[in-house]
């Protein structure tokens, strides 16, 4: 070796000991001195944070006031919308408490939620709201057991719609997984807000067509259904039906919806021992109901890359007659300031399958507390006050209520609770699963595929099965 | 990163607690292989980086070399040219998406139905929708790759450039043995320090695709992120993560860490 490749080596040792070296000193100090908080995620940014101060009359004392009790609690906009901000804000005033709302946008919540609530130590938060399918699940370890606060207090839960408490906020004890997604357990939260999908129709398109609005009493059966959509559709001015569809973050909604139709209780996602049971002939016709609208031309193949907010944006610009979506959106698009065509917008029943289950399913969120929340007592207090029968009713245009008594009030004024009370008893619910998302985008991934023409029906559900199964066998479900 | 490193040997899923501590040894690292998601991930990136590294190299060269050769008004050019990479990646993706979406929103198919009364899908099947990511990084990082050759071109010796002048060379003589390998320091700098960013994508993924269409823009950072956090498989996430880590690290000492000669 010449003198020059000597020297050469020699430095390029000294360098790559130096590069080693200074990352692993690098790390364990960064490790030592880095205060515990989560990592921020650079796609998200917190959009506001409010608080309110109560401020404290000083009254003649030898001692000085106890400085107001602090809270704060993480939301997004979804189950949070102004109305109930505003009421988050009068508990500060009716607690004299500092409360500080975080709203964190909806993409990006789950990670951030996460991250809180597994902070070892003092957490962040001390009142979270809550997904059921898509938070509670994974969450459920994290968030502070509440039937002894129940007990204690007395606080009568029995107003709560039953699916909504079953669904929303239990889970027992060491079980890892919900197959039916109604098993009861401990209370971890109380439930704070109601939804179903519905279908949301442009009423004087379905006028001119000769079509007739479903009732209660006489709703849509599902080829009925799909004629109506037929009639409605102009290619490709305008379609006849927009559903979400998209891979990210979703739920395969209207074909899960149209699998409960069809199955009824035979639809199932899991067997009892945990392995896929979707490769099932009511899967495969919900599927081939779907294909029919893609390939007649009813809905557009490319909303399979649209995001959030796609539909309600392209039903208002007159691309889409008919939506089916979350009752919580679908109820906006009623509002003049909302929607340039909310006079010629209706919301509608979903329609129903041969056994007589609606082409939906319920969901919905609920506020809980993290077991790592600093400040617990008030916390519960906090989620007394905001899922009582007056709050409930003061934000239920925006955010619909889960107490049957909330219901049966606004049910008189307006149809959409009774339906929503109609659902809520009747309507399936998805499995309680942490990796829901997954489980979903691994159905979704062959649907697409099957909808697009490149595989068949019997194939994607095969793949999906054995998909779904390689993933609970990878995360232990099953052996 | 420590954190990372000893969680890649654990059972660590975000549901149960108590696997933080459950040791699995190397059981994450063997079952890479066998997972065809991480498998596919790790293809698509390749094809990705290589696609997107070239462009970005050729193109950054190409930029640079114009305007050396055009000193009058060079200042100007070169501002323009810098401006994608002063743009936001947030910003740059939801411009790319709003270029290339169908429906109401996109721009190029608004003028399709215009003019030829037809729409692409772009983003609704997978290669296409791998077409448009790549077009944004090659849109933001080209003038990465352009402000790094246009120093590079301004080191070269004048007099070299003199004499090649005073010369009968030609200009294709003058790119091979005079540009070139002047610039191949900073064309391996480039390199590397484009393929860090390009292992690194996300923000453009998350705003133009989701990972879709069925997954296939899922690259391996994308796909470590929702290892971790969507299906909560943290341990796992973290033994991909340090193999990324690991081989930037090769990559990085093979590469700058070694003494170059012009």
């Amino acid at each position: 070796m010449s003198e020059s490749e000597k020297v050469n080596r020699r430095g390029f040792l000294k360098y790559a000991a130096t590069t080693v070296g200074g990352l692993i000193v690098g790390g364990v100090i960064g490790h030592l001195l880095a205060p515990r908080a989560p990592a921020e995620i650079s796609t998200v940014m917190v959009t506001e944070v409010k608080t309110t101060t109560k401020t404290v009359t000083q009254t003649v004392s030898p001692t000085p006031t106890a400085p107001p009790a602090a809270i704060r609690i993480l939301g997004t906009e979804g189950p949070v919308p102004p109305a109930v901000e505003k009421n988050i804000n009068k508990f500060g005033e009716v607690a004299n408490a500092d409360v500080t709302y975080e709203s964190f946008p909806w993409t990006g919540f789950h990670e951030k939620g996460t991250m809180s609530l597994t902070l070892p130590g003092k957490g962040m938060y001390d009142a979270v709201v809550i997904n059921c399918d898509w938070c509670f699940p994974a969450w459920h370890e994290y968030l502070e057991p509440l039937d002894e606060y129940v007990k204690r207090d007395n606080f009568d839960t029995s107003d709560f719609l039953p699916n909504a408490i079953k669904h929303f906020c239990m889970w027992p004890k060491g079980m890892k997984v919900k197959p039916t997604g109604l098993e009861e357990g401990e209370l971890l939260g109380l439930p704070h807000l109601s939804d179903a999908m519905f279908f949301v129709i442009r009423k004087d398109l379905l006028e001119k067509a000769g079509c007739r609005l479903p009732t209660m009493d006489d709703p849509y059966t599902l080829e009925e259904f799909k004629e109506v959509c037929k009639k409605l559709s102009n290619p490709p001015e305008i379609y006849g039906l927009g559903f979400y569809h998209q891979e990210e973050g979703g739920m395969p909604d209207t074909w899960t919806a149209l699998y409960f139709a069809i199955g009824g209780e035979k639809a199932r996602w899991f067997n009892e021992d945990l392995t896929a049971a979707i490769n099932n002939e009511y899967a495969k016709q919900a599927a081939e109901f779907l294909k029919d609208f893609y390939d007649e031309g009813i809905t557009p193949l490319y909303q399979i890359e649209q995001a959030w907010g796609w539909l309600e944006e392209n039903f208002k610009a007159g691309k889409l007659a008919a939506i089916h979506s979350w009752g919580l959106g679908a109820l906006s698009l009623k509002d003049p300031s909302y929607n340039p065509l909310w006079d010629k917008t209706e919301l509608v029943l979903p329609p129903v399958g041969p056994t007589g289950t609606p082409l939906t399913y319920y969901a919905g969120w609920s506020w809980g507390i993290p077991k790592n929340a600093p400040n617990k007592e008030l916390a519960w207090e906090f989620l007394k006050w905001i899922t009582a029968p007056e709050q409930q009713e003061a934000h239920a245009i925006q955010c619909p209520p889960t107490r049957i008594s909330v219901l049966n009030k606004l049910g008189k004024e307006r149809e959409y609770y009774n339906w929503l009370r109609w659902v809520a008893e009747r309507a399936r619910v998805l499995p309680a699963i942490p990796q829901l998302l997954e489980v979903n985008r691994i159905v979704f991934t062959q649907l697409t595929r099957y909808w697009r023409g490149e595989i068949d029906v019997d194939t994607a559900f095969e793949t999906a099965e054995d998909e779904i199964n390689s993933l609970m066998r990878r995360l232990g479900y099953i052996s | 990163m420590l954190n990372v490193f000893r969680l890649s040997f654990t059972a660590y899923t975000i549901p149960d607690p108590l696997s933080a501590n459950k040791y699995i040894g190397f059981a994450n690292y063997v079952f890479l292989p066998y997972d065809p998601l991480f498998v596919r991930s790790l293809t698509v990136t390749g094809i990705f980086v290589v696609v997107a590294l070239s462009l970005e190299l050729i193109l950054g060269f190409f930029l640079a070399y114009l305007v050396f050769s055009l000193p009058k008004f060079s200042y100007i050019y070169r501002v323009i040219f810098s401006l994608p990479i002063m743009i936001m990646p947030l910003v740059s993706a939801y411009l790319f998406y709003m270029l290339f979406a169908s429906g109401t929103m996109g721009w190029i198919n608004a003028y399709l139905s215009l003019f030829f009364k037809t729409q692409i899908a772009w983003l609704s099947y997978p290669w296409t929708a791998l077409f448009v990511l790549i077009m944004e990084h090659v849109y933001r990082y080209s003038t990465f790759a352009f402000l790094i050759f246009f120093a590079g071109f301004t080191s070269i010796p004048k007099d070299i450039l003199d004499a090649s002048l005073m010369e009968t060379v030609s200009e294709k003589q003058r790119i091979r043995y005079i540009y070139l390998p002047f610039l191949k320091p900073h064309i391996v700098t480039a390199a590397v320090l484009l393929l860090i960013d390009l292992l690194k994508v996300f923000d453009s993924i998350w705003i133009i695709t989701g990972g879709g269409p069925e997954r296939f823009t899922e690259l391996l950072n994308y796909y470590i992120f929702k290892t971790s956090f969507q299906l909560y498989h943290v341990g796992y996430g973290s033994a991909m993560a340090t193999l990324i880590i690991i081989f930037l690290i090769i990559v990085t000492i093979l590469t700058i860490g070694r003494k170059m000669e012009v």
